[in-house]
């Protein structure tokens, strides 16, 4: 929908036949009708409810958003940082520079590919533990959220160092299990010799430590669907799969459309483990995007060129999540 | 390239000059103070093993320094290796910087060609004179000195004498290659029911080591013609220390060949090594519980690690050096905490830590103790790491570790030394 | 719940053992690493980088955990711990509610912009922008002061709890809300009595993240914090790591008793939400 929603006393019509929202949502619109007072009132109100919001994101994020963007036309290294000398203007040079290299091309593609996988595997297993948690007793429910929790609140490197040392090739616990298979022989087996099955490791970690957070946030749009809605649903003859589709799924695609959007940023920013996996020495071809603008900033000491990076790759993202931009902003705007 | 380092290093001395006018005018209000009067904060950042391996400095220095300067508030703050160049990096940007930081050997270069660090007076540290020539080398720019010398590292052969004893007769260490060898083939056909034990558990991607044998040949990482640095690798000499290390690897390391020297000591607590090439300290990691085995105290040794040609191997000479930061407004009182942090009385302690000291005046009595006589006796002919100024970068990302690593995964010597060099000759002179 | 509800329930009873088994399936694969994690805490060091490796340990030590409290600094830390979280966490879900309400609720001009910078703000890798956030809150004064990681926290945990609250304000009828406005409540009552429980299951998952973030980030408290007994607890766990090697086993013991709390506390909230989920499907 294009301008109509900027129009705040403008009621939305419709003209998304897909999903035409129930009319009694889109003709309420707070303060109509009402007294002229009341509507001033509600107008200013919106903007007074994300004030102390925008002020805190502002106060912390502001400069650094538009000193990335500056940066990212300059040649900024340590040494104009610490003398505080200002940094010579190269336009569009780190930006060339980067898109021109042959490795930051790899580095994208591999990038792509892990936060593919990582991203299916994260939402098709937390949406299956969600559903699971909804249908298991009480007693249950609570020993998987316990868990879950307890994953969930596991710093980086512990879990990094956990699985580092599960899928050790001289003390692992994997291989030394391996081997007991009749027929299998995976003594002093190096799983990150090879970068694709060692990324396949990180990428467990990864979903396994966002399977939590994505179970939890289901689980709890899940309880919003109202019961006698899919109860309804099923004495109308509907089953399983049918029941989600048409009752359960749309009422928790808000959430599932944001934890979607949200573990596909995330993804795109895993650093931490690749570094604690590798011994804070990744290989170059264990570098994704995040790890790589970081590498580019504190050891190849380019700020400048980790700037560039930064911003290539928000404009990346955006490129590859304009559907999910697009889906978010139906949400918001058929409710 | 070489340009940028012009400017650079024109950038370094113009502030070194700057910082020490101000120094100097500072000095000259501040000297109708008494000691007892001076006010102000020095904030100290020091590494953790400062606080863990031996606090007894922190100790010692922090009480002179208040007992003369009872008002001075003094603040150390420990940091973690892993994480305190980011730390560093932002902190000199700001305002808030650090008056003293402990920086490692082979940082300093960086720091001082960015004008981050004030030159410091040699003779006002204790046994300067007789400083360990390759950590003053890391401090030295121009002629100038940056940083002090606070502890060195050197390393040698810790081997497991009861595993030598039962296969060759002798608890001692053969002293030259050959006599090596041929003891460890005898270890490796007394232990050769064990599939997982190494008689010498020399890791692939161990580039110290791997380099100490380019060494021993001749050979060098890079060289430098004054101005300009260049690799070397790919000389004959350096393929053929290389090819040696990996002929060794590959001979006598049973256990995953790929890892690097992280937890070889851990390897050696759990008795699947008969040798390995490690820290003077890590004996002591091997030994001392709870991750050591307290089982192998009297079997644990060190000695001279034997290199090809008859010779002792070179080894690399590690450690840490403190620097006063160019922004500090209180550099007189921040070089007179490590005047006091490195005095005799702290490096002796070091000593008893098995640690070698920032001078050799204290680093003679060492070579008299069987502990750390192995440590001491290396220090003559250690190497060190280009003095170049983008050394760290190479070193940051590892690229030394990855050409050994495609050695081991088949790649030839000629062709892995060739991309290394390639590397290495990008970023070497490159400045910051 | 409805009679209705209850019949079925009941009748579904047989088919929710299959589920329970699954769900214990679930609970075992997640929860190994969990395992792995606490039995390196209670077996001695020497079995941890073993070559024979055992699923459970040959005897049970508690040094490892008295080690790990033994380091200093500990209680200060905790304490540091405990302010930036609460205050992260407050802040998440208090200004993150009014901007998710107003979002959620109300057409104005700049809505739409706003939920897109809230989506593109968490795009940018947090890490590359370490130096301009650092000189940010130097030039604030937040260097070295609790507000000023409790602000960076709050910054990168809002855009989530916004979109997270928006999900479920979005759900919530506004005839619900409409009609305690004709009975006389004023529109912040009404949101107080008839929203604000229908979205305690949103509110427990907004500020369990923000809790987890506040918890657990180490590289920002890090870099901004400056005093020893100002780190946080996760800066803390890596004085288990270091050039002399890594002590696993304190490692994963400080880990546990650093995670004890915040499974403590959802472990507390549990029972609200699960009240506040009944107290939903009534007036549901």
């Amino acid at each position: 929908m294009s301008a109509a929603d900027t129009h705040a006393t403008e009621p939305v019509t419709g003209g998304r036949p897909l999903a035409p929202p129930p009319a009694a949502h889109r003709s309420a619109v707070p303060g109509r009708g009402r007294t002229g007072r009341r509507t001033r009132q509600s107008r200013s109100l919106p903007y007074l409810l994300i004030t102390p919001a925008l002020v805190i994101m502002a106060g912390v994020l502001g400069y650094p958003l538009v000193d990335t963007v500056v940066l990212s036309f300059q040649d900024e290294r340590r040494g104009n940082l610490w003398l505080h000398t200002s940094p010579p203007w190269v336009g569009f040079d780190q930006y060339t520079s980067v898109l021109t290299d042959s490795e930051f091309w790899h580095v994208v593609l591999r990038t792509f590919l892990f936060v593919a996988g990582c991203v299916f595997f994260t939402m098709v297993l937390g949406l299956l533990v969600a559903l699971l948690m909804q249908r298991v007793s009480d007693w249950v429910r609570l020993m998987m959220t316990s868990v879950m929790i307890t994953v969930w609140a596991m710093p980086l490197l512990v879990s990094s160092s956990i699985f580092k040392f599960m899928f050790d090739s001289d003390y692992g616990l994997v291989d030394q299990l391996l081997t007991r298979l009749p027929g299998v022989d995976y003594t002093g087996h190096n799983w990150f010799l090879n970068p694709t099955s060692g990324l396949t490791i990180i990428a467990i970690l990864v979903i396994w430590g966002a399977i939590p957070f994505i179970a939890i946030s289901l689980y709890s749009a899940l309880t919003q669907v109202p019961k006698e809605l899919e109860e309804a649903a099923r004495i109308d003859g509907a089953r399983g799969i049918g029941i989600f589709r048409f009752v359960t799924f749309p009422v928790i695609k808000p959430v599932f459309v944001m934890t979607t959007t949200l573990s596909v940023i995330w993804d795109f920013g895993v650093l931490g483990q690749i570094l604690l996996m590798r011994n804070n020495l990744p290989e170059q071809d264990y570098q994704l995007l995040g790890l790589y603008a970081y590498v580019q900033a504190f050891t190849v000491n380019s700020f400048s060129r980790s700037a560039a990076i930064s911003i290539i790759t928000v404009l990346l993202l955006s490129c590859f999540s304009i559907y999910y931009l697009r889906q978010l902003l139906k949400i918001g705007e058929v409710e | 390239m070489k340009r940028k380092l012009i400017a650079a290093i024109g950038v370094a001395t113009m502030i070194a000059g700057v910082a020490a006018c101000g120094g100097s005018d500072k000095k000259d209000d501040k000297a109708a103070q008494t000691p007892a009067d001076r006010t102000g904060t020095v904030t100290v950042w020091l590494m953790a093993e400062s606080q863990t391996a031996w606090p007894e400095l922190v100790k010692n220095t922090t009480a002179e320094f208040k007992a003369k300067y009872p008002k001075v508030n003094l603040k150390i703050q420990y940091q973690q290796w892993s994480d305190k160049v980011q730390k560093l990096d932002a902190s000199l940007a700001g305002s808030s910087a650090p008056d003293v930081v402990e920086l490692g050997n082979t940082e300093t270069m960086t720091y001082i060609l960015n004008g981050a660090l004030a030159e410091v007076d040699k003779k006002q540290f204790a046994n300067s004179a007789t400083w360990i020539k390759g950590l003053e080398d890391t401090c030295t720019y121009q002629g100038k000195l940056y940083c002090v010398p606070y502890y060195a590292g050197a390393r040698v052969a810790i081997y497991n004498a009861d595993d030598f004893k039962a296969a060759t007769g002798s608890d001692q260490l053969p002293t030259t290659e050959d006599a090596l060898t041929a003891a460890l083939d005898k270890v490796e056909a007394k232990k050769g029911s064990d599939k997982t034990y190494s008689p010498l558990y020399l890791p692939g991607q161990y580039w110290y080591a791997a380099m100490s044998y380019v060494k021993a040949y001749g050979g060098a990482i890079a060289t430098t013609d004054g101005s300009k640095w260049t690799a070397s690798l790919e000389t004959p000499q350096a393929q053929q220390g290389i090819q040696h290390f990996i002929d060794l690897v590959k001979k006598y390391n049973h256990g995953d060949q790929t890892k690097d020297e992280t937890d070889h000591a851990n390897v050696m607590a759990h008795g699947k090594a008969g040798l390995i090439y490690g820290n003077g300290w890590e004996a002591g990691s091997v030994i001392t519980p709870p991750t050591g085995n307290a089982k192998l105290k009297d079997a644990i040794k060190t000695a001279t690690m034997p290199g090809p040609n008859g010779k002792a191997l070179p080894s690399f000479i590690g450690g840490s050096d403190l620097a006063v930061v160019s922004k500090s407004k209180v550099q007189d009182l921040a070089k007179e905490f490590i005047a006091d942090y490195t005095d005799e009385k702290n490096e002796a302690t070091l000593v008893t830590k098995a640690t070698l000291p920032n001078n050799t005046t204290q680093l003679e009595p060492m070579k008299a103790n069987p502990a750390t006589a192995a440590a001491a006796n290396a220090v003559p002919d250690a190497w060190f790491t280009p003095i170049a100024p983008g050394w760290a970068s190479i070193e940051k990302q590892g690229i030394l570790k990855t050409m050994l690593l495609d050695i081991l995964k088949g790649k030839s010597v000629a062709d892995a030394t060739k991309a290394a060099d390639d590397k290495i000759n990008s970023l070497i002179n490159n400045a910051s | 719940m409805s009679t209705a509800a209850k019949v079925t329930y009941r009748s579904k009873k047989k088919s929710r053992a299959g589920w329970n088994v699954l769900g214990l399936i679930t609970f075992v694969i997640m929860g190994f690493p969990v395992y792995w994690m606490i039995i390196t805490a209670l077996r001695p060091s020497q079995e941890i980088l073993s070559y024979h490796q055992k699923l459970y340990p040959s005897s049970v030590t508690f040094d490892q955990f008295k080690r790990a409290i033994d380091m200093p600094n500990f209680w200060d830390n905790v304490k540091s711990s405990v302010i930036i979280s609460l205050f992260s966490v407050v802040i998440a879900i208090g200004i993150g509610l009014l901007a998710a309400y107003a979002i959620g609720r109300f057409r104005f001009w700049g809505r739409r912009g706003l939920m897109i910078a809230l989506l593109l703000v968490q795009m940018i890798p947090a890490t590359s922008m370490l130096v301009p956030i650092y000189i940010q809150l130097n030039d604030l004064g937040g260097l070295n002061e609790y507000w000023g990681v409790i602000a960076v926290y709050a910054a990168s945990t809002l855009p989530f709890s916004v979109w997270m609250l928006r999900g479920f304000i979005i759900n919530i009828p506004r005839e619900l809300e409409e009609s305690a406005m004709v009975d006389g409540c004023s529109q912040m009552a009404a949101f107080r009595r008839v929203v604000l429980p229908l979205l305690a299951p949103g509110l427990v998952a907004a500020a369990i993240y923000a809790l987890m973030t506040a918890w657990n980030e180490y590289l920002f408290a890090y870099v901004l914090l400056q005093d020893n007994d100002k780190y946080t607890l996760s800066i803390w766990l890596l004085k288990f790591t270091g050039q002399r090697g890594t002590d696993y086993g304190a490692l994963m013991a400080g880990s546990i008793l650093i995670a004890l709390p915040v499974v403590f506390f959802f472990l507390l909230v549990q029972r609200k939400v699960a009240a506040g989920l009944t107290a939903g499907a009534v007036k549901g």
